[in-house]
């Protein structure tokens, strides 16, 4: 066992957090130590309306769904109720007519919740009112684990930063639903001081446990980050990991310990070898 | 003989590529890259499937056993010099706007009696399987070659489809909120090493444009701008989107537009 995860095993006896009670932690503990990680599926959660089809809800509102595409001649596919301009409409209606016959677990990905619906349209720059809606929104709609928040392993943490695969769909390329997602954040982030070949869509995380500690305030931040980011940055273009079920809580805190752990590679900044001498140049670390 | 020789030099550049790819740091990356594809510009491999579409187009096939000399692909039946340069554009016979993929499928179901479904099923090579239309495709873009983009933007329809595109191309949906906007509006944006084109950068965007169809190192074969569209889409969690379809033709339309002026070269390298 490599020094890091066995610290992070010590880690998850520590800090619980407030919310949660010790009950339920407890049935966390022995699922962890009998399911294996790459075979745990996620859970559905019950508030993500990714998961469940608006039109199936309720009967009277799909009866209707239904009926009206008959009368208007264009079908919404987009959240009946909402007002959608001209244009979303016509939009909508190529969208219907490009994408075949699909199963409804697919057909879904199309359909665009409110905050979706809201930022294409705000091209990603709301208003102050549809960033306080959006914030209290998303705010609703994080879960957290049942056994607390407990920093995770940050060896799985790294392997799942890496991962690109998973959620791929369709008959051409899809992904092997039984595989663990990853969260590819090494797409979008530079994460480590020593590894400069991340991508630069998001800030560079490199270092970025230093200064922020274990405590259950700082797991409790950068979990939410993770599950939905834009609790805290409206129209974030990171995804809503948690939300959507990309990602399972435990593999967050997997994650999170990655970020935070002090021994993680995230937070070592030193340089890998001696500066070679005469070059007049301290070693370049990125922070 | 001359195949052969291609095919030994087509090996070599695959080699060349797994070889490149491993050592590359950001600033030099982008250098490194630039200079391969200028060694690769004379000898490109797409050369292979522009003959091999040429060969294709012009011999008698399908059920009906005809060639495709009578498809109009918007100048008028056979003529194929600049009609690339012009699509996608609305054409009266389908009343919709097509672009050459789109045409392409069209005419050869017309014409030549293929089967629609089975075209659209077997339009993207895999190991197994060799694409006609990616060669197709790629022959009578290069029938423009040296030319500009220049949709003519007349018909209501394209005036239309721009619009879509341009709302599809900021749609946030699927698993991963993405939308084609969240990689491609900011200037110097990278994922992982892989630059992105930035579509509010008119020189990159007519780069870009005027070099699809390219030949891809990484998949050792032409790629056509409906093969990018299921891409990016796949990529964004998002179910597959229909060859052809107008979703993908909207989008096209938008980024050939916005990359107007971009001279046609193609095939292209890519990674």
């Amino acid at each position: 066992m490599s020094p890091v995860s066995a610290a992070s095993r010590l880690l998850k006896k520590s800090p619980v957090d407030a919310r949660q009670g010790g009950k339920r932690r407890k049935s966390a503990v022995y699922m962890r130590v009998h399911e294996p990680r790459s075979l745990r599926r996620f859970e559905p959660l019950s508030n993500a309306a990714w998961r469940r089809p608006r039109l199936f809800q309720q009967p009277a509102r799909s009866l209707l769904c239904l009926v009206l595409p008959l009368l208007v001649g264009v079908v919404p596919m987009a959240a009946e109720a909402r007002d959608l301009n001209a244009l979303e409409r016509q939009m909508e209606a190529v969208i219907q007519d490009s994408w075949g016959d699909l199963p409804s677990h697919e057909a879904r990905r199309l359909v665009q919740d409110e905050t979706q619906l809201e930022c294409s349209r705000a091209r990603n720059r709301p208003g102050e009112g549809l960033q306080a809606q959006i914030l209290a929104r998303e705010r609703a709609r994080i879960r957290y684990p049942q056994g607390g928040l407990v920093l995770g392993d940050p060896v799985v943490g790294e392997q799942l930063v890496r991962s690109g695969y998973g959620g791929r769909v369709g008959q051409r390329r899809p992904d092997d639903p039984a595989r663990a997602n990853g969260g590819n954040c090494h797409a979008c982030h530079l994460l480590e001081p020593r590894d400069d070949t991340g991508g630069n869509l998001g800030p560079s995380l490199a270092g970025y446990g230093l200064g922020r500690g274990t405590e259950p305030s700082a797991i409790r931040h950068l979990y939410e980050r993770i599950y939905n980011p834009q609790s805290l940055n409206p129209c974030s273009e990171m995804p809503r990991f948690g939300y959507h079920g990309f990602l399972t809580p435990e593999q967050i805190l997997d994650i999170a310990a990655y970020l935070l752990h002090p021994e993680s590679p995230v937070n070592r900044t030193e340089p890998l070898r001696e500066a070679p001498v005469d070059t007049g140049r301290s070693p370049s670390v990125q922070r | 003989m001359r195949a052969y020789f291609l095919l030994i030099l087509l090996a070599f550049f695959s080699v060349g590529a797994v070889l490149a790819q491993p050592v590359l740091v950001p600033e030099e990356g982008v250098d490194s890259i630039a200079e391969y594809r200028r060694m690769l510009r004379e000898s490109n491999p797409g050369e292979l499937w522009v003959a091999r579409g040429e060969r294709l187009y012009h011999q008698p096939r399908g059920p009906n056993q005809v060639s495709l000399d009578a498809c109009d692909l918007g100048l008028g039946p056979g003529v194929l010099e600049g009609a690339f340069a012009a699509l996608p554009r609305y054409f009266e016979d389908v009343a919709r706007v097509q672009d050459l993929e789109s045409r392409l499928v069209y005419c050869m179901v017309t014409l030549q009696g293929f089967d629609r479904d089975h075209l659209a099923e077997q339009a993207f090579s895999t190991g197994e399987q060799e694409s006609d239309l990616e060669a197709l495709t790629v022959y009578v873009a290069s029938r423009s070659n040296g030319m500009a983009l220049s949709v003519q933007m007349e018909h209501p329809r394209e005036l239309e489809m721009y619009r879509i595109g341009e709302g599809l191309f900021h749609r946030r949906s699927g698993p991963l909120d993405l939308s084609c906007a969240t990689c491609h509006t900011t200037e110097g944006r990278r994922i992982r090493l892989q630059g992105l084109m930035n579509i509010n950068d008119d020189l990159q965007v007519r780069e870009v444009m005027g070099s699809w169809p390219t030949y891809r190192v990484s998949q050792g074969t032409v790629r056509t701008l409906q093969h990018r569209m299921w891409d990016c889409h796949w990529q964004m969690r998002l179910p597959d989107v229909d060859y052809g379809s107008d979703a993908t033709v909207a989008l096209i339309l938008f980024l050939t537009e916005q990359g107007r002026g971009g001279i046609i070269d193609v095939p292209s390298i890519r990674r």
